[in-house]
């Protein structure tokens, strides 16, 4: 069975949101990275926007729930890093334009 | 395939608060229903029982209790650090729930040994309460949320002896000189090192979070708490034994110009420019706070001695120490924090799988910005009512002011009734707008 690449992880993230913001956790900016190794597991390196984010676990069973369900995949594993630390600056300019478009409505 | 990553705090958690909320908004709704008829009291010159015990609805049944509840779930979340003993806090919050009952009936039945035998049961339960949340509290060091709280309980429990004196001494004489002195260092003590505290601690957590903005450094955080408990303590000691009030004065309007200034740079740096109702909430609490202090300063100068603003000014005073800044601010933030525990129950769980709504769409924004423009109406009604002192604009505008929480309600019901019916969101409905 042909394996998911990065951008078809990334896509299958995109549903987990944040769920005050309405903003999918790769457009806030808070994935730092994915690998797929031969057998199928999938890593995903995911950071919070504080230390003290309230939806942590949330992100961490959504990215599980996502890509579990991409043909190949073996193993799912979120990992959550610190460094480095997240910021606002790392929101992706479609993000921001999210965030626009929500201020505007 | 491995395991998917629990979700603790999630669906069919011990934890999810919502009992504590409910009886929160119920105490809530109590009070706000005997407000009007009681409101004309606040002209006649002396705290009467009904008075306190609409107070009290406020101040233990909704601020305390949705505390209590919010406590238990969120403070291990925004700290990362587990509760521990979680059925112990929650019989704890259970007996002061139960306490404040028999407080509210001991007013109005004018009966003090109810009203005693009420903030025993308070105080056990809070005592219990902070017990059980002992573990968490003790990394106070490393976060100041938790040092937020652990200053907030600690004179909580305090506050509580002193209302039980309180309570005692009208029963049975234990101190001299004036009670409304004791009195006012009890409300000081519970409104400013109790409920001001835990609110600070609070916002400097959850702003940034919801606002996207830089988060305060933790130094000033720590400042900021240390110089209002310190304030709190001062200012209730000179109001009850008569020195100086000004070295607790100073500490107060220390650490709120130290707030103020982390709010002014969480919102210049915030990335987030939409403004909802919670937020606005929480702004004019601010605004009004100010105006409490300086209405507060304004009878510490003696201003309105001999005349009518000699009680008309105290009554302003904790009008909006009570209403224009506790209330609002966290009215504010149980708007906000409300559908994101609904939320974390009900929709949580099925994130990564499909489309799920955003806290927008578990109550809309406008009925809320709506009961925003009503409440601070309302709040306006009320101050002009007290400063002109006469029974019937006091009851109007105090009906006036119960009637603007109506949509705070609403909201509270729109969002609530998630638990009971979920939405099954299509994929057209989807609210992640961005794609590639």
């Amino acid at each position: 069975m042909p394996l998911p690449d990065e951008t078809q992880v990334i896509d299958a993230i995109r549903s987990v949101i944040d769920p005050e913001l309405g903003l999918s956790i790769v457009d806030l900016g808070l994935v730092y990275g994915v690998s797929v190794s031969p057998e199928g597991a999938v890593s995903v390196r995911f950071t919070a926007t504080t230390a003290g984010c309230p939806i942590v676990e949330v992100i961490a069973h959504g990215i599980f729930q996502a890509v579990r369900r991409l043909p190949g995949v073996t193993a799912v594993r979120p990992e959550l890093v610190w460094d480095p630390p997240w910021t606002p600056e790392k929101i992706t300019p479609e993000g921001l334009r999210h965030l626009q478009a929500r201020k505007e409505r | 395939m491995t395991a998917p990553p629990p979700l603790a705090f999630t669906a069919g958690s011990p934890r999810v608060p919502l009992p504590f909320l409910l009886a929160g908004v119920v105490f809530l709704a109590l009070g706000l229903a005997a407000f009007p008829f009681v409101a004309g009291l606040l002209a006649e010159g002396f705290y009467h029982p009904d008075l306190l015990a609409v107070v009290h609805a406020i101040t233990l049944g909704f601020v305390l209790v949705v505390f209590v509840g919010a406590s238990i779930q969120l403070l291990p979340v925004l700290t990362g650090v587990p509760v521990g003993r979680t059925v112990l806090a929650r019989a704890g919050g259970a007996l002061a729930v139960l306490g404040v009952l028999a407080m509210l009936a001991g007013f109005t039945a004018v009966s003090w040994p109810a009203v005693a035998g009420g903030g025993f049961a308070v105080l056990a339960g809070m005592a219990l309460f902070v017990a059980a949340l002992a573990p968490l509290l003790s990394a106070a060091r490393k976060d100041p949320v938790l040092l937020g709280f652990a200053l907030a309980f600690g004179a909580l429990l305090l506050n509580a002896v002193v209302g039980l004196l309180l309570a005692f001494d009208r029963h049975h004489i234990l101190f001299s000189g004036a009670p409304t002195d004791r009195l006012a260092a009890h409300v000081h003590l519970g409104l400013l090192g109790v409920f001001t505290v835990a609110i600070f601690a609070v916002e400097s957590k959850l702003l940034p979070m919801f606002l996207l903005g830089p988060v305060p450094a933790a130094r000033r955080v720590r400042a900021t708490l240390f110089s209002l408990s310190a304030g709190a303590l001062l200012l209730a000691s000179a109001l009850a034994f008569r020195f100086s009030i000004l070295p607790g004065a100073a500490f107060v309007a220390a650490a709120y110009v130290l707030q103020v200034g982390s709010l002014a740079s969480v919102l210049a740096g915030r990335k987030r420019k939409e403004v909802d109702a919670g937020f606005l909430y929480a702004l004019s609490a601010h605004a009004d706070l100010a105006l409490a202090l300086l209405v507060g300063l304004t009878i510490a100068s003696g201003a309105g001695a001999g005349t009518p603003l000699a009680f008309r000014l105290p009554v302003l005073y904790g009008f909006l120490l009570l209403c224009g800044w506790l209330l609002q601010a966290v009215v504010g933030f149980l708007s906000k924090i409300l559908p994101f525990l609904v939320w974390q129950v009900v929709y949580a769980p099925r994130v990564g799988l499909g489309p799920v709504p955003t806290l927008k769409d578990l109550s809309p924004d406008g009925p809320q910005l709506f009961g925003f423009a009503l409440f601070r109406a309302a709040l306006l009604a009320v101050a002009a009512a007290v400063l002109w002192g006469r029974p019937a604009p006091l009851t109007a505008a105090a009906a006036f002011f119960s009637l603007s929480l109506v949509p705070f309600f609403v909201h509270a019901a729109r969002v609530a009734a998630h638990v009971v019916h979920p939405r099954t969101f299509a994929a057209k409905e989807a609210p992640v707008a961005v794609a590639r």
